[in-house]
């Protein structure tokens, strides 16, 4: 039998295709990065470790309040990637299934959102929740409650900010996913037999995941860092690592903000760090192999 | 039916038409396929054969006409229940499911066992040659190889319809001829109803019980092979399987045709006035020393050779009548001795039973 090995020549391609790509093109963006970014974390991290002695970390990692507060962050951002990916699935599906007229207005009306900024979202939130907000307002209209419901500054109006703000992000990875799922491979396995449901579970859903994955890491990485939302919606008792750190620092304990940024960052490399194993971060974010 | 080892169902085409927009691409298409028969479509490029297929795959619904398998309307049940198994033009291989997934997807959609699935799909991929590949991904498995499993994936439940969209189309010739067989054997023992989309004459007129070629959308004939290739319908379908001499005559009162100087007599009833076209297969014309005698009811005429090329098993050649019209004649080699050379007189002879007839491009 002739039939070429069919790994051989596109490994090849790949590799020249790469060898002969212009390094020097990055250079601008690597320059910005280091002046702007890299040299001030750098700052930070070495400020993290207190002139050798590990000082600021030590102290850092032993407040309970701070590891209250990391676990706090860490299970927010868990719950607000899970619900926006439940919410944002069927969404995604529906418009990636509608019409063409439909899917532009669906794809639109989630986009929406980035018109205004996230802090007019968030103070729009602390209208609609308030205690003569108007949710409260239609409840006790309609006869429904009796006294205003508490919802400003509870957990609760932090999760409904921040999954309305991270919604978009989870839904237009796994948009982009499941339109570029071949519509032969859908009729090919209802030829097989496979009836609807099948066809999601067994063709739709598993092809659709590297959006996904995609769309789970930038709600969780955003979502562990996120201050705006939280910091306008939430109590006392629903601080986020951002705000730690933005406390710290009203306070000018620079060591101890370094050191809790500093966590943060770790935190947040190996989410990434492990995510990337799991998914092929460029494929899932747009690109092509 | 009623034999439980033959699986196969009959298919109905009746008057069936396909439009998009404001072209048809199916026209009045009318097809019976009996149980455990094999057809082929053949065709140009944008005849209809891939939409004939969906149509009975359940894919594109007719725009016009009935179609029925088994003696039931299919025309409004969907296509996971058809129960038609199909290959399709572009493999639609799942990328994420292994080769071996793959073929055993309609054995798991259709519920059965584990251990029957397991042996089903490896005695599959044993047959198409691909046991050594199964834990591959379709993108790791080459073109051929993709549309081997392709086919296993068909095959395994064995459907009592099969449908196939040039399954052998990026195969080498060897592969090709063992998979023809293969398809045959399986058809065969199973006695399912094929109905098989090429674009390659040769494989039409090996496999097929009959061929249906197409043409923009429409039937031009469907016949056996014999008959497609011994008396074609049309010039179109002559000039589609293998070679063909066009010849023009006029009609030389009843029973008779003039062709150049020689007059030939003509069975059919032929045109009262006008051209006739007469066409004559290459291989039925033999070529001879320019004083050569002729045999018994053959007609004769003078020619010069103009080119001649050794192909292995034949000489072909390129003549001019005097005429001027240009004839070619594949002469079958016993031996290698003899031959013409160009600018050589000959005479070139045929029976009058290898003539066919056509006026305005239709059988006379
Ligand atoms: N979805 C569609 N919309 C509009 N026209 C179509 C569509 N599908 C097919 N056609 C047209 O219908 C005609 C028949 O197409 P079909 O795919 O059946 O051809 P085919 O015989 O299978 O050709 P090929 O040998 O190239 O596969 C073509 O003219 C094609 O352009
Ligand atoms: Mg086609």
């Amino acid at each position: 039998m002739s039939l070429a090995e069919p790994l051989a020549p596109a490994r090849l391609g790949a590799l020249r295709a790469r060898a002969a790509t212009p390094a020097w093109l990055a250079l601008p963006l690597i320059a910005f990065l280091g002046v702007f970014y890299l040299a001030p974390v750098a700052m930070m991290l070495a400020r993290a470790a207190g002139e050798g002695d590990w000082a600021p970390l030590f102290a850092a990692i032993e407040n309970q309040v701070a590891q209250r507060v990391f676990l706090g962050t860490l299970e927010i951002a868990f719950v607000c990637t899970l619900a926006t990916l439940v919410i944002g699935y069927p969404l995604a599906l529906f418009a990636a299934l509608a019409p063409p007229w439909l899917a532009r207005l669906a794809i639109a009306a989630v986009l929406a959102p980035f018109w205004s900024s996230i802090l007019i979202r968030s103070y729009a939130w602390m209208v609609l929740l308030g205690r003569e907000g108007l949710v409260n307002g239609a409840l006790g209209g309609l006869g429904l409650i009796e006294a205003p419901i508490r919802m400003l500054n509870t957990t609760f109006a932090v999760y409904v900010g921040m999954i309305h703000i991270m919604l978009p992000f989870m839904i237009l990875p796994i948009y982009a996913a499941l339109k570029g799922i071949d519509g032969r491979l859908v009729q090919a396995a209802e030829n097989l037999g496979a009836s609807t449901a099948s066809v999601l579970r067994h063709v739709i859903l598993p092809l659709s995941l590297p959006g996904v994955a995609a769309g789970a890491l930038v709600v969780f990485v955003l979502s562990i860092g996120f201050y705006v939302t939280p910091a306008l919606l939430g109590g006392p008792r629903d601080m986020m690592v951002s705000m730690l750190i933005a406390q710290e620092v009203d306070l000018y304990n620079w060591d101890l903000a370094s050191a809790y940024a500093g966590g943060l960052l770790v935190l947040t490399l190996l989410i990434v760090a492990v995510a990337s194993r799991f998914v092929d971060l460029g494929k899932a974010m747009g690109g092509r192999k | 039916m009623t034999d439980p080892s033959r699986l196969g169902a009959p298919v109905r085409f009746e008057g069936v038409g396909k439009r998009y927009g404001r072209s048809w691409a199916v026209r009045g298409f009318d097809l019976e396929i009996a149980a455990g028969e094999f057809v082929s479509l053949l065709g140009a490029s944008g005849s209809g054969k891939t939409t004939s297929l969906m149509m009975l795959a359940g894919f594109e619904t007719p725009t016009e006409g009935r179609i029925a398998v088994g003696g039931r309307t299919v025309d409004a049940m969907p296509p996971a229940k058809r129960d038609i198994g199909m290959v399709f033009q572009s493999y639609a291989l799942f990328p994420h499911m292994t080769a071996a997934e793959n073929v055993d997807f309609p054995l798991r959609m259709r519920g059965r066992p584990k251990a029957e699935r397991e042996a089903a799909v490896a005695k599959m991929l044993d047959i198409v040659g691909l046991a050594h590949l199964a834990d591959r991904l379709p993108s790791q498995l080459s073109g051929g190889q993709q549309q081997r499993v392709a086919l296993a994936r068909a095959i395994v439940f064995e459907p009592p319809v099969l449908l196939m969209d040039e399954p052998l189309g990026a195969l080498d010739k060897h592969l090709r001829a063992t998979l023809q067989a293969e398809i045959k054997r399986i058809q065969a023992r199973l006695g399912l109803t094929v109905l098989f989309v090429t674009h390659d004459q040769e494989e039409a007129l090996t496999m097929s019980d009959r061929i249906c070629v197409m043409r923009d959308g429409a039937i031009l004939q469907v016949d056996a092979p014999e008959t497609i290739y011994d008396r074609p319908a049309d010039t179109y379908v002559a000039a589609f399987f293998g070679e063909s001499n066009a010849l023009t005559a006029v009609p030389e009162g009843p029973g008779a045709v003039r062709l150049g100087p020689v007059v030939a007599p003509w069975p059919g009833a032929g045109p009262a006035a006008g051209a006739l076209e007469i066409a004559i297969r290459p291989e039925r014309i033999a070529i001879a020393d320019e004083d050569a005698p002729v045999p018994p009811a053959h007609v004769a005429v003078f020619a010069t050779v103009r080119e001649t090329t050794f192909v292995g098993d034949r000489r072909v050649y390129l003549a001019a009548l005097d005429t001027g019209e240009a004839v070619q004649v594949n002469q079958p080699l016993a031996d290698l001795s003899g031959g013409h050379r160009p600018g050589e007189r000959v005479r070139l002879h045929w029976a009058t039973t290898a003539m066919r007839g056509f006026v305005d491009g239709r059988a006379a």
